[in-house]
């Protein structure tokens, strides 16, 4: 039985130990899926921490038609996107040609371990993606939510990383 | 789909430690009386800048204690031997009770009395002036000379005074 409704009606009104089951529930989850961004743990730890302080304080504005995760992962990809516009790093940006691309996604795409030392290579709209759809498993239409962007460049942004990834995995096993 | 445990290494997870310590300052900074939030690395930062804080504190009473220390010693000979008069002068006034003295108890030495006070008076406009000349950087073995002798000559009369039963200890 799915307990997060429970749990989310609960700590609205103000309930510490609901509040703390959402944060258990989801807190490998969203640490994980930010390591991708960063290799300092301290970061992760910041971006984390200051996503779930936001949930809590926003949550009567959270309605319920989305995943908690998902309006969750929308926080801190805010959170993490307005430390990289301190910093200047790059931003999450729709993707050019998207018709282009956005048929190519390739279906007969296999994941080998070995990939993961690539995934550094993808850009951050493309690697967000990749993780958000293939491991987290979100729909582009959420996907397209959390990052600002069109369901379509979700697609192609998929498709790029996956292409990307096969790639490399052909040129690094000469086939 | 990949199975997230295909995907994640471990040290892409966080451990407990850090989960426990997340929490505890979520649940910090999102409890009802809502204060500014005080995450972990925040917390840290406060304590290294306490801490810097503290050494910095330390090293500069340090500096300025030896700073003022290298100072006196470099202070010429007589400028200091001159603050030490004037030290020792300050030194006896004060624990003296009170140079005006009921004179009714002395009528009969009341002349002298009023002639060590006009002599004391005399002594400190003497020692005022001179001050004032050399401006405490004048160094006129000559005035030095003249200053050393007033405060001699300050300290007899107030011995002579307390030997004579003229001030009361």
């Amino acid at each position: 039985m799915d307990e997060e409704p429970v749990w989310i009606t609960e700590a609205k009104e103000g309930n510490q130990r609901a509040f703390h089951a959402l944060y258990s529930a989801n807190v490998t989850r969203l640490f994980r899926f930010l390591r991708q961004f960063s290799p300092e743990t301290e970061h992760v730890e910041e971006w984390v921490q200051r996503a779930f302080i936001k949930a809590f304080e926003h949550l009567d504005s959270f309605d319920g038609r989305s995943r908690f995760s998902s309006w969750l992962f929308t926080l801190a990809l805010n959170e993490m996107r307005a430390d990289w516009r301190r910093t200047q790093i790059v931003e999450f940006v729709p993707a050019e040609d998207e018709q282009e691309d956005a048929s190519q996604e390739s279906a007969d795409f296999e994941w080998r371990q070995m990939m993961k030392t690539w995934m550094d290579e993808l850009d951050e709209s493309k690697r967000a993606v990749f993780v958000l759809y293939e491991v987290e498993g979100y729909s582009h239409a959420e996907i397209a939510s959390m990052l600002g962007i069109a369901e379509s460049s979700s697609r192609t942004y998929l498709a790029r990383a996956k292409r990307h990834l096969q790639q490399r995995w052909k040129k690094e096993t000469n086939q | 789909m990949i199975k997230p445990e295909d995907f994640y290494t471990s040290n892409e997870l966080p451990d407990k430690k850090s989960t426990h310590a997340m929490w505890r300052s979520i649940r910090r900074s999102s409890s009802r009386n809502r204060t500014e939030p005080m995450l972990v690395k925040d917390r840290r930062s406060f304590l290294y800048g306490m801490a810097a804080t503290v050494l910095l504190g330390l090293a500069l009473v340090g500096a300025w204690t030896i700073a003022r220390q290298t100072f006196e010693n470099s202070r010429p000979q007589p400028l200091r031997l001159e603050e030490a008069y004037v030290s020792a002068i300050h030194e006896f006034e004060r624990v003296v009770p009170s140079v005006n003295v009921n004179t009714a108890q002395y009528s009969r030495d009341a002349g002298q009395l009023s002639q060590r006070h006009a002599q004391l008076r005399l002594v400190d406009a003497a020692i005022t002036e001179l001050r004032r000349q050399t401006n405490g950087t004048d160094l006129s073995p000559m005035k030095r000379e003249r200053l050393r002798d007033l405060y001699s000559k300050k300290l007899q009369i107030l011995q002579q005074m307390i030997e004579e039963g003229e001030i009361e200890l």
